[in-house]
């Protein structure tokens, strides 16, 4: 094959794929399959209902051929086109619901948080998306004015009403509770240096042990079933192909279909031993994985260069493949990740040491990076691990393919990441074996359970407490409900937890705050306060998993399950879970303590007191003081002294937290989590105004990163300022975006800068950045024009998307956050 | 001693090799017509800048200058820099960030290296450092070899943007702690070069060549303006000179651009600063001089 047929190849599949995306509204065949199982399991234990419904979706989802791809599977068999009434119908319905709204809506309905953001990454509406925004911009336009209505309420009224509902199955699942590993991989290098019916036997063993206990009988049954479906899945997946290869008329194509039919047939069961048996296999049990998750599952790929370079290596030996085929392969695997429903935030990890200290980037990271280049999609949401000793090549091609604009890849630090687990008591090998799993969230190759959120603080929503006396504030916070709730999966996969809030903590009037010494201990306090529950909450956790959570398809391939007997969340997995506490919104406080100090305790313009007032009127009439504050405080993320020890002091009080949950003793690995996905959106929502000028409703700042167009002095004064948080306590997942001009690093030279911006930055113990190069006027003319611009892609939270895609709020922040170009 | 300098710019990319820190003194004895920094020309400690597009109208000028500098005429803001003694109280209290100062305090070598040090690990990894420009950084030679001295010692790398219009030794004092010159070639013909930048070019060739013999690392800079220096005879000459100074790095066309206009209005400079507007050139009309350059036998370093 030529390179020019295999990029045509690949062009031909990536047009098909997004169009897809841009066009058709899917619904759920989950529910239904789900359902019927569940129906007939009822008075069975939860595992083996569990398992015995997932072996029911696999053995009865529809298997789709698709053009053009050579790489066989898809989602889409669980996830059928239907067909939609037309625009003014759905609008028209729209209408009536605001009405309705508008007619029963009490005040506090006014400010109530999005919960989640309509993306059409984590849509699983009934309308296309596209619709649903211009819906919302037109009745925007027109009722609001004449009803007082906001396009908050607006959006979040009909992105809670466009959903399909799934009645008495969306019950039955939802009661189970139905939870799938998520922001996990499923440990690719066992199945591919083993293969299925390896497993499967294994399985058949313990199952035939003497003096098995009820307990692990019931696992290893569950485990069993499952295990059978998924070689089921596989082979039924190689008939589907054999026929349509049966019916195909045309001859090269026929022989493609043959090939994929042959190889499915052959991995069902056996050993994988080429690259493209290895790929296919892998492929096929990710698409199985995600489409027993209500909504689809943050499964990641790993360290896909790693697993796949042994297949690779022997194919190229032997004369089996070629460089391009194989990339096609690759580039097939990445496009097809970009698949309807299949695109929930998917992860990969490429090059950073390997377990024994060498250099991991080799053939496969580059072929990777190729892809990513050819492909300019926003997933597998690629990081590359840098370390110390990574080759030249390789921080080379990283650098021209972030260069393109397209978001991907991100980088991350191995001197930080692989360091702060080992430093959290993981042996050395296995901490440098992580990966960033869904965004940046960090985990070990095949050997944990999960990511799960045990605790968060808001930052600013601390402030606010302290301006409130610990009083009544809108404080966003993980929802929680009383403690009696059931336990309950909903539609979009989200688990409820019973969760303990803290009780109110009165650290003085504003008056008895008379120094920025008092002021900084009140915010201690109620900083400390505020995650005083984490140990409680983590309890509960550890309950809800052992005695709610299954996921049998994840046990089976997760190290230690299979051995030990026990289910994933049950403690099976080498390491229990990573328990994040986010923090969420740094440089707002920073910035707003800042204000105080100067304003208040500093220059005594305005008193506290009437900070807060102008606070509590959301700045209205106040709007000279709130430009004065904005424009004249110091604020983070310009290498001053001042501000970045506020921002060090708040942060090192939370990671102190974080690590006091570790000493309590409680399961897993508790981490510190400053990352943002889109909530630094959704708490900016419902946050009051902020002492940094912040209006009520703005965005609050992402990650540790400084707040937007607040960082004035280029991009090493910024990455200056973040570097001076303690990396050692960030020991989660983290994010940093910067923004850079496009001329800025233009040509040789420019990538020269970069790279050595990068090397620097890490060398500074920076943890993760990603980068937007892309100027303000194209996002502005984006916005305007948006068909002009399908392919815009910009880096979000700690994740990619099409601009196009973004909420319009979403769009307007990146914007926002690319404006500051000096 | 302190150094009259009126900003520190992070993350230069244009002046020098690498990611550069650039520190700019003020006080230049040229005044080219088509200066892109004129708030640097003159050598009074402080100039105050008044950005009218930020300004919010809030009034807190007004009430606050002791001096009165601020007033309104036809409803624009004017402001009276012969009064403003930079007390700064304006400028902090301005809502828009409007106002400002800009190096009224002048700067010990310690606090120009304090700043410049923050940028540390980006100059090692890149192969930047730091760059001295202006104004004319060598109109306080006495300062630059102290910084240069101090920027050596703890192995930041320097170099120098200056028109070389001075006498040799001035040079040859800090010539040792520069690693790279960067020195304008403005004008090929000395009367023309007198009459846009006030003095001739003699001596600034003199300069070049003395600077290249002793073995120093000179990249030749030079400002094009469509309509006063684009002609064949100065693009036959800068030619020349890259074959003349063999050990230089060679030569770079900077078209001309229109930043500096904007600065007469922000720094109020109409009355004390003599300039030019020109249109700035198309990229295939720089493309078509470095190509006349090089075609004359010119080592040029553009792309």
């Amino acid at each position: 094959m030529t390179k020019k047929t295999m990029e045509k190849r690949v062009h031909e599949l990536r047009e098909y794929v997004e169009y897809n995306n841009n066009n058709g509204v899917y619904k759920s065949d989950f529910f239904r399959l789900a359902g019927e199982s569940l129906r007939e399991t009822k008075d069975e234990p939860r595992q083996l209902r569990r398992a015995k419904a997932t072996a029911h979706l696999l053995d009865n989802v529809d298997l789709l051929v698709q053009p053009y791809e050579v790489l066989g599977g898809t989602i889409a068999g669980m996830y059928p086109k239907v067909a939609m009434p037309e625009y003014e119908v759905r609008k028209k319905e729209a209408e009536e619901v605001i009405l309705h709204y508008i007619d029963s809506r009490t005040d506090e309905d006014k400010n109530k948080s999005r919960i989640t953001v309509y993306s059409r990454i984590h849509y699983h509406g009934n309308i296309d998306y596209k619709q649903l925004q211009q819906i919302i911009k037109e009745l925007t336009e027109e009722m609001g004015n004449q009803y007082g209505v906001t396009r908050l309420e607006i959006s979040r009224e009909l992105e809670q009403y466009f959903n399909w509902d799934f009645g008495e199955d969306a019950q039955l699942v939802g009661e189970l509770p139905w939870e799938v590993s998520n922001h996990n991989d499923i440990n690719p290098p066992k199945f591919l240096s083993r293969g299925l019916a390896d497993i499967r036997d294994e399985i058949r063993g313990h199952l035939a042990e003497k003096d098995l206990s009820a307990e692990k009988k019931e696992f290893y049954e569950s485990v069993s079933i499952v295990m059978d479906s998924i070689i089921g899945f596989v082979g039924r997946y190689g008939k589907t192909f054999a026929e349509a290869a049966e019916k195909e008329q045309d001859a090269e194509r026929k022989q493609e279909l043959q090939k994929i039919a042959d190889t499915l047939a052959k991995v069902a069961t056996g050993k994988p031993e080429t690259f493209f048996e290895a790929i296919q296999l892998l492929w096929v049990l990710y698409v199985g994985f995600n489409m027993q998750a209500c909504a689809g599952t943050t499964s990641a790929f790993s360290r896909f260069d790693q697993y796949m370079l042994p297949f690779y290596e022997n194919d190229i030996k032997k004369g089996l493949i070629t460089e391009d085929e194989a990339l096609l392969y690759v580039c097939n695997l990445f496009a097809k990740i970009n698949e309807p429903k299949m695109r929930v935030v998917i992860a990969m990890t490429i090059g950073g040491q390997k377990p024994d200290g060498g250099d991991g980037a080799n053939e496969v990271t580059k072929l990777c990076l190729k892809a990513v280049q050819l492909l300019r999609q926003p997933y597998p949401n690629v990081g590359a691990r840098l370390f110390n000793g990574s080759a030249e090549w390789y921080y080379d091609m990283i650098v021209e393919t972030m260069k393109l604009g397209a978001g991907n890849p991100m980088i991350l630090n191995d001197e930080v990441l692989a360091g702060n687990l080992f430093r959290g008591g993981f042996p050395l090998e296995d901490a440098r074996d992580y990966v960033n799993v869904g965004c940046v969230e960090t985990m070990i190759m095949g050997k944990v359970a999960g990511w799960l959120n045990v605790d968060d603080v808001d930052y600013a929503g601390v402030l606010l407490k302290v301006m409130n006396n610990g009083g009544d504030t809108i404080y966003y916070t993980t929802e929680s409900c009383p403690e009696d709730t059931p336990i309950f999966t909903n539609q979009k996969g989200f688990s409820n937890f019973p969760y303990v809030m803290p009780e109110e903590l009165h650290t003085g009037k504003l008056e008895e705050l008379d120094t920025f010494h008092k002021f900084m201990e009140a915010y201690k306090l109620q900083m400390y306060n505020s995650l005083s529950k984490s140990k409680e909450r983590s309890d509960i956790c550890d309950r809800i998993l052992k005695e709610y959570w299954f996921d049998p398809y994840a046990s089976i391939f997760t190290d230690d399950c299979l051995e030990k007997g026990i289910d994933i969340y049950g403690g099976g997995a080498k390491y229990y879970g990573m328990k994040e506490i986010i923090g969420t919104g740094l440089a707002t406080a920073a910035d707003s303590i800042a204000a105080i100090k100067k304003f208040v305790y500093e220059d005594k313009i305005f008193t506290l007191r009437q900070m807060k007032e102008m606070m509590d009127a959301n700045y209205e009439g106040y709007e000279n003081e709130r430009l004065l504050i904005q424009n004249q405080t110091p604020c983070y993320g310009n290498g001053i002294e001042d501000t970045d020890r506020i921002a060090t002091t708040i942060s090192g009080w939370y990671f102190d937290c974080v690590d006091r949950l570790n000493k309590q003793g409680i399961e897993g690995f508790s981490v510190a989590s400053s990352y943002s996905y889109t909530s630094q959106l959704l708490i900016g929502e419902v946050t009051p105004a902020t002492p940094n000028g912040r209006r009520s409703g703005d965005t609050i700042s992402n990650s540790i990163t400084p707040s937007h167009g607040r960082d004035v002095k280029g991009p090493t004064l910024s990455l200056g300022s973040v570097t001076k948080i303690d990396y050692k306590g960030l020991n989660g997942a983290t994010t940093v975006n910067l923004k850079l001009n496009p001329t800025l690093i233009k040509g040789q030279r420019g990538s020269d800068n970069l790279k050595a911006l990068i090397k620097a930055y890490f060398k500074n113990m920076g943890v993760q950045l990603q980068l937007n190069i892309v100027d303000e006027a194209t996002l502005r003319d984006a916005q305007v024009n948006p068909d002009e611009h399908n392919n815009l892609i910009v880096r979000v939270g700690g994740y990619c998307e099409y601009f196009n895609n973004l909420d319009k709020k979403l769009q307007d922040e990146v914007i926002a956050h690319i404006v500051q170009d000096l | 001693m302190k150094g009259n300098i009126f900003e520190i710019q992070h993350f230069s990319v244009n002046d020098g090799p690498g990611i550069r820190t650039t520190v700019f003194f003020k006080g230049c004895q040229l005044h080219c017509l088509w200066c892109h920094n004129p708030e640097s020309i003159d050598d009074k400690p402080g100039e105050f800048a008044f950005v009218a597009s930020k300004c919010v109208g809030c009034g807190s000028c007004f009430r606050i200058c002791p001096e009165g500098c601020h007033s309104i005429a036809d409803g624009k803001h004017i402001i009276d820099r012969e009064k403003c003694t930079f007390c700064g109280k304006c400028v902090k209290m301005c809502s828009g960030s409007a106002l400002s100062i800009y190096g009224d305090k002048g700067m010990t070598v310690e606090e120009v290296m304090s700043e410049v040090s923050k940028d540390r690990s980006y100059y090692d990894e890149s192969g930047g450092g730091i760059t001295l420009s202006g104004g004319e950084p060598m109109m306080q030679s006495g300062f630059v070899r102290e910084l240069a001295e101090a920027a050596c010692a703890v192995g930041i790398s320097v170099a120098i943007e200056t028109n070389a219009c001075c006498k040799y030794s001035y040079l040859d004092d800090v010539k040792n702690y520069i690693d790279l010159f960067l020195v304008d070639w403005k004008a090929s013909d000395p009367a023309k070069h007198k009459e846009y930048t006030g003095m001739s070019n003699e001596i600034i060739y003199e300069n070049l060549c003395r600077l290249n013999d002793s073995g120093k690392k000179v990249l030749l800079r030079c400002p094009i303006i469509p309509g006063y220096n684009d002609n064949e005879d100065h693009f036959r000459k800068i030619a020349e000179i890259t074959k003349r100074l063999d050990k230089s790095i060679g030569a770079e066309l900077l078209p001309y651009h229109s930043m500096g206009v904007g600065k007469i209005e922000k720094f109020g400079l109409e009355d004390r600063v003599r300039y030019i507007v020109a249109k700035p050139p198309a990229k295939e009309t720089v493309e078509e001089w470095v190509r006349k350059c090089r075609s004359y036998g010119g080592r040029m370093v553009n792309e």
